[in-house]
């Protein structure tokens, strides 16, 4: 019985024309005093898909773009996670996800630094 | 905020195939699939027609197991366990699955990998030969 895959690696052209919008959240692990943080979820633009979500691991991140500054992500990674609803009818249904996960993204040619993080 | 979906393309993932597999070593040549119709009586029958090839494989990028879904009309014989091969015409499609009168919330699921061929990159009983062999070059002696 084969075990599987549960995340795919993206090639570069998957973000090539991607732009930044924001810096939405850091995500952290542990609770109170003890939390600390280990991702930085962005905002981005791809065309095809609108605005998504990319996880960056913290302290990968040092360029702070501009918004709409065109940039290109580095080593992208999709992990895959079913997500069940219950309908109003208490039926359950289940859709693919996708998590967008990346080392760290790089300003283009043209693109503006509003300083580092 | 929008979802990454794959809808308008098939449900197909565009991952990069060398990055995310690499070099696949055989494990194990399964039973192909048929496809199956409902007779008068409604219980599915096999037609006789085979549907997929699937292979069971090692990935030594992902690290694990993965089961290959080839095309019918691709020939498989000759393939031994730990031959390294590499895939043409990867697809990746994911696919989950729930009943819908569940109590409880699992959901099977999985990333289905097809792939319109393979080329044969060595074969396990010349591992140890540093030129890599083709499927299409004639056998060392």
């Amino acid at each position: 019985m084969a075990q599987g895959l549960r995340s795919l690696k993206m090639p570069e052209a998957f973000g090539s024309s991607a732009r930044f919008l924001s810096l939405l959240r850091t995500e952290t692990e542990g609770r109170g005093q003890n939390a600390r943080p280990i991702n930085e979820v962005y905002e981005i633009y791809l065309p095809n898909y609108g605005a998504v979500e990319v996880k960056i691991p913290v302290g990968n991140q040092k360029v702070k773009p501009k918004l709409r500054t065109p940039i290109l992500l580095k080593e992208m990674v999709l992990d895959f996670i079913p997500e069940v609803r219950t309908l109003s009818n208490g039926k359950k249904r289940v859709t693919p996800r996708f998590i967008l996960k990346a080392h760290s993204f790089e300003l283009k040619e043209g693109g503006n630094s509003n300083g580092s993080y | 905020m929008a979802r990454i979906e794959f809808f308008d393309n098939g449900n197909v993932v565009p991952a990069d195939p060398e990055a995310t597999l690499g070099t696949l070593e055989i494990l194990k040549v399964l039973e192909p699939r048929m496809v199956y119709e409902e007779d008068e009586e409604g219980n599915s029958v096999p037609t006789g027609e085979i549907s997929e090839r699937p292979v069971e494989c090692f990935s030594t990028v992902a690290g694990c197991s993965v089961d290959i879904s080839f095309s019918p009309d691709v020939v498989l014989e000759g393939l031994k366990p730990f031959d390294e091969i590499s895939l043409q015409g990867v697809e990746f499609v994911p696919w989950a699955n729930i009943d819908e009168n569940s109590m409880s919330n699992y959901a099977d699921s999985g990333i289905k990998i097809r792939a319109t061929g393979f080329k044969q990159v060595t074969a396990s009983t010349s591992k140890t030969t540093s030129t890599p062999e083709t499927k299409d070059s004639p056998k060392s002696k």
